[in-house]
């Protein structure tokens, strides 16, 4: 049996050895791996671009204070960007299943329609959710907008949910029973950080501080783009986002403001993304 | 020359294709495919890694006639052919042997039958149709190339009889290899001409079922017979065929498995089951002989699994954690009641320009009452029309509803009868959505049809007043759906409601400022006539008699239908043509002269003997009004035809109406006018039926 570390590592091998660069996970609070600078800045231009990370990816509003066998505040993500994306990608994506030990005679893997979009990033791309047995394993998509920029060269996309995949390696049907390492189980890393996070972002968030946080750090965005620095400016982008994830988890969000909010974070995100490009076209 | 009449086969392949794009894919593929051949030598199939196109005997050459420069200028002084028609021979890449002569305008030319290869036409004609091609979405994947298609094309064949026809495009040369199922088939197998049997039994053997009608049946066929064993009399008719469809199209080759969730699960109500089966992971439910659902699904896999255990399994656990959320939101939906929440909805926006759902909600408060009253029902039925108002929209603001949106009504009705609310009222909930189809079935009690008429109105006068209206095949707000649902609910229930007092008093609801209410009233109703003729033609009354109908009242269906049954009635009969004709001569000879039905006829003016008679007849045809305010049409027409017939035959053959006499032609014209607006503005404008010519009697 293939623990989730050993999963992890897998992976990691796999896509060095299709030469992705290995990077580390993003150290700020982000909702997908999408949001992190490798994705987010790597797919813009038309430089080729191949990369590898694990992504602690948190979702509020998902966090069940680890009583739900399937739902999770914080899961993990592991997050492949191929730009140009090769022709056989899809077979490349499938020798990563392979090598998990999922055996395709025995299971019934499926690429599922999903038009992926996230209106805070200005993102869209059409892709499939793969799935393996009816489980959504992977989420694959060919990027066609970033920031607001069209795409081109067209990068590829692979977010594995690795929680899922490796409750279907190991047959189990609760999350906190995965093993993580040998002899330490997903429930002793992970479930008390699940209840207290969920505590937090649903009962004792402070509304209007958080209020205040996001216009603060909103402006500062705004303000060091005009002095040029681009990636601290977008990690107050990604600051934002996550003040208004755990806002909208606390209820706090009624449903006019909710598009008031995701317009103002998808404007950072603009910005970021085009002094990057031009920025990008003076060196 | 049979031999020069060949096959052609394309095959798309793709990456995998969105199910509802392959059938759509399929007719484009046809279409084209008409510009080679009739349609009955076309076959198109589809499935999500190919879509191909199949054409029986296809002449590979076209011959047509290219004219030369007149005999006259073709021939030296000896008789023998000279340098132009040389050069016009060889400029069509023949000689002077191929000449043949023939007439043009009375003159002769020489000319050539040209025989063109219609290989490079068709090669062309294939990016045409590859970069014409329409799906809800596409998508570019080339570096540099614009090219879009629904999913990146990865092969392509293309093939003339034995030989490949020459194509490049998105990266990919035509060639003649295709592939066989992506796990159980292999990824490069060799056609060797463009034969179709061939073609279908290459690809079954590489476990893959092209043709989708195949796909189906094979599908149809496995799920009946698993079901039966739960429900002997299943048939196709009880199976969702939109589900059917779409997992047909998501494999290349259907297997079905069944599994197995606890029974607890079925505490939770069924509708929330099957949606979550059906939309989540469409799976198909299983239900014993009264319709009870059983803890079974079944799972559509893609491939001849020999072994489907773990498949099985995995498809549980799936599932098992599905439920689990639905149970998780259903506990924690029935918490709250539906009153509890209707304050909820001012957090939910109906439409930017028309307020919250608790603003629709006052409007259906105040709305639905009047339609109840209007009725003449109970007191107890209005109270619990106005509580079904209260309470119709409150589930929208359950996570139930906000997971799954197609259960707006259902749940509704489900948390209503939990909390113990009176059945009619949470059958209302639930009926105040329908129809939700053109023929979708309509709302059975009386208060879910108060209800379900209250919130289309406020729909539709609400999104016309805000200057929002369908066009073209855009209707985002379904408001001619809506239309027509208000429209059958009035016809089909037989509601005795005027079309323009509903509207009037949706529109009093919407708080308009004065100064709007009479042009939105037009608005609103001019609408509504337009979809009343859709709604008439669509049951096969006659445009013209649709037009002929409305144009004398349309606001009162009951009315309307008396009319129509009544001229269909009556149609080819000498009863109808007679009518047709008084109504038609005298509308002819007035219409151009704006008369209104106000003008009274001058009898110190009638000189004519004719006209005098004519006007006595207008002065007895009373009983023509009496009939038809007693909604007698047919006897209304009969006395109509009877009374005037005759003399107005008499009329015309003896008085000139375009005469001098200024007040003499106006008042043989207020005459005639007065004769035809007695049917034709209130029974029917017969002047708009086309009779043929050689029917008029008169």
């Amino acid at each position: 049996m293939i623990d989730f570390q050993t999963l992890i590592l897998t992976l990691q091998e796999y896509w060095k050895d299709q030469g992705c660069v290995l990077v580390q996970p993003y150290d700020l609070e982000v909702g997908a791996g999408t949001f992190a600078p490798p994705t987010f800045f790597g797919v813009l231009g038309p430089d080729p671009w191949k990369v590898g990370y694990v992504q602690p990816s948190r979702r509020p509003s998902d966090g069940r204070y680890g009583e739900n066998p399937n739902r999770l505040y914080q899961h993990h993500q592991y997050q492949v960007i191929l730009k140009p994306a090769p022709e056989k990608i899809q077979d490349i994506y499938l020798d990563s299943l392979k090598i998990l030990g999922i055996n395709f005679q025995r299971h019934d893997i499926r690429f599922v329609e999903d038009d992926w979009e996230s209106p805070t990033l200005g993102a869209s791309g059409l892709g499939w959710e793969v799935w393996c047995d009816g489980l959504e394993i992977t989420q694959f998509t060919y990027f066609q907008q970033m920031g607001g920029f069209e795409l081109d060269p067209v990068p590829v996309e692979l977010t594995y949910g690795l929680e899922r995949i490796a409750i279907f390696l190991q047959g189990v049907d609760n999350v906190f029973d995965l093993e993580w390492a040998p002899g330490v189980s997903y429930r002793q890393m992970r479930k008390r950080q699940e209840y207290e996070f969920s505590r937090y972002s649903f009962e004792e968030v402070p509304v209007e501080e958080y209020r205040d946080l996001f216009t603060r750090f909103e402006k500062e965005s705004t303000d060091i783009l005009q002095s040029g620095l681009v990636y601290p400016a977008y990690e107050l982008v990604l600051k934002c986002s996550h003040i208004f994830n755990l806002l909208d988890a606390r209820g706090a969000i009624s449903v006019s403001e909710r598009a008031n909010y995701i317009g103002r974070i998808r404007k950072l995100a603009k910005g970021c993304a085009e002094l990057y490009t031009q920025k990008r076209q003076d060196d | 020359m049979n031999q020069e009449k060949e096959n052609i086969l394309l095959e798309i392949g793709t990456e995998e294709i969105p199910a509802s794009y392959i059938q759509p894919a399929i007719n484009q593929m046809l279409i084209w495919g008409e510009k080679w051949a009739s349609r009955s030598q076309l076959t198109a199939w589809g499935n999500p890694r190919r879509l191909v196109l199949f054409i029986r005997g296809v002449e590979r050459y076209k011959t047509e006639t290219v004219w030369g420069p007149p005999l006259e200028r073709a021939k030296d002084k000896d008789g023998n052919w000279n340098k132009s028609a040389v050069g016009f021979a060889r400029s069509k890449e023949m000689t002077v042997d191929d000449l043949r002569l023939g007439e043009k305008n009375k003159k002769k030319y020489i000319n050539l039958d040209v025989r063109t290869d219609l290989t490079q036409e068709m090669s062309d004609q294939l990016i045409v149709l590859l970069r014409s091609f329409s799906f809800p979405k596409s998508m570019r994947w080339i570096s540099g190339d614009p090219f879009k298609f629904a999913r990146p094309i990865r092969w392509l064949v293309f093939l003339r009889g034995e030989s490949v026809i020459k194509v490049q495009i998105a990266g990919i040369t035509a060639d003649r290899y295709t592939r066989g199922h992506r796990f159980f088939g292999v990824d490069r197998i060799i056609l060797n001409s463009a034969d179709r049997k061939e073609y279908e039994q290459v690809l079954l053997d590489q476990h893959v079922i092209v043709d989708q009608s195949r796909r189906r049946k094979k599908l149809l066929g496995d799920i009946l017979s698993e079901q039966k064993k739960y429900r002997p009399d299943i048939s196709e008719v009880d199976l969702d065929s939109a589900l059917l469809d779409e997992v047909c199209n998501l494999v290349e080759y259907p297997r079905i498995i069944v599994g197995d969730f606890d029974t607890s699960y079925l505490e939770i109500p069924s509708p929330v089951l099957i949606t979550v089966m059906k939309s989540h992971q469409r799976y198909f439910p299983v239900f014993d002989p009264s319709g009870q659902l059983l803890s079974k699904f079944i799972v559509v896999a893609n491939g001849p699994y020999q072994d489907s255990e773990e498949i099985k399994t995995n498809n549980e656990r799936v599932l098992r954690a599905r439920l689990d959320d639905a149970k998780f939101f259903w506990e924690d939906d029935i918490r709250r009641t539906l009153e509890d929440r209707v304050s909820d909805l001012k957090g939910i926006i109906f439409h930017r320009r028309l307020g919250t759902y608790r603003e629709k909600v006052q409007r259906l408060e105040r709305l639905a009452p009047f339609i109840a009253e209007q009725l003449g029902l109970s007191e107890s039925q209005i109270d619990k029309t106005k509580r079904a108002a209260l309470l119709c929209k409150s589930d929208l603001t359950t996570s139930l509803v906000k997971e799954f949106t197609e259960l707006q009504g259902v749940m509704g009705r489900e948390y209503a009868l939990k909390a113990g609310e009176d059945p009619e009222v949470a059958g209302a909930i639930y009926e105040h959505y329908l129809p939700v189809s053109a023929g979708g079935s309509l709302p059975e009690t009386v208060v879910g049809q108060v209800l379900a008429l209250a919130d289309k109105l406020d729909s539709v006068a609400g999104f016309l007043s805000a200057g929002i209206k369908p066009s073209g095949s855009q209707d985002p707000y379904a408001l001619r759906r809506q239309t027509q649902g208000i429209i059958r609910l009035v016809a089909e229930k037989k509601l005795p409601f005027r079309f323009d007092l509903l509207v009037e008093e949706a529109i009093a609801g919407l708080g308009l400022d004065d100064s709007l209410i009479q042009d939105v009233t037009r608005q609103v109703l001019d609408f509504f006539r337009l979809r009343l003729e859709a709604y008439l033609v669509a049951r096969d009354v006659s445009p013209p008699v649709v037009d002929s109908v409305l144009s004398a009242g349309w606001q009162d269906f009951q009315d309307v239908s008396s009319r129509i049954e009544v001229l269909q009635s009556l149609e080819g009969s000498d009863i109808l043509l007679a009518a047709a004709t008084i109504v038609e001569r005298t509308h002819n000879i007035v219409r151009s002269e704006n008369l209104t039905g106000e003008d009274e006829v001058r009898d110190d003016l009638l000189v004519e003997k004719a006209e005098q008679g004519l006007f006595q007849a207008l002065k007895s045809s009373g009983i023509v009004g009496k009939l038809i305010d007693g909604k007698d049409y047919r006897k209304a027409t009969e006395e109509y035809a009877r009374i005037f017939s005759r003399p107005l035959s008499v009329f015309f053959d003896e008085v000139m109406v375009n005469v001098d006499d200024k007040d003499q032609r106006k008042n043989r014209m207020v005459l005639l006018n007065l004769i035809n607006r007695v049917y034709s503005e209130k029974v029917a404008d017969l002047s708009l039926l086309q009779f043929e010519r050689g029917e008029h009697v008169v």
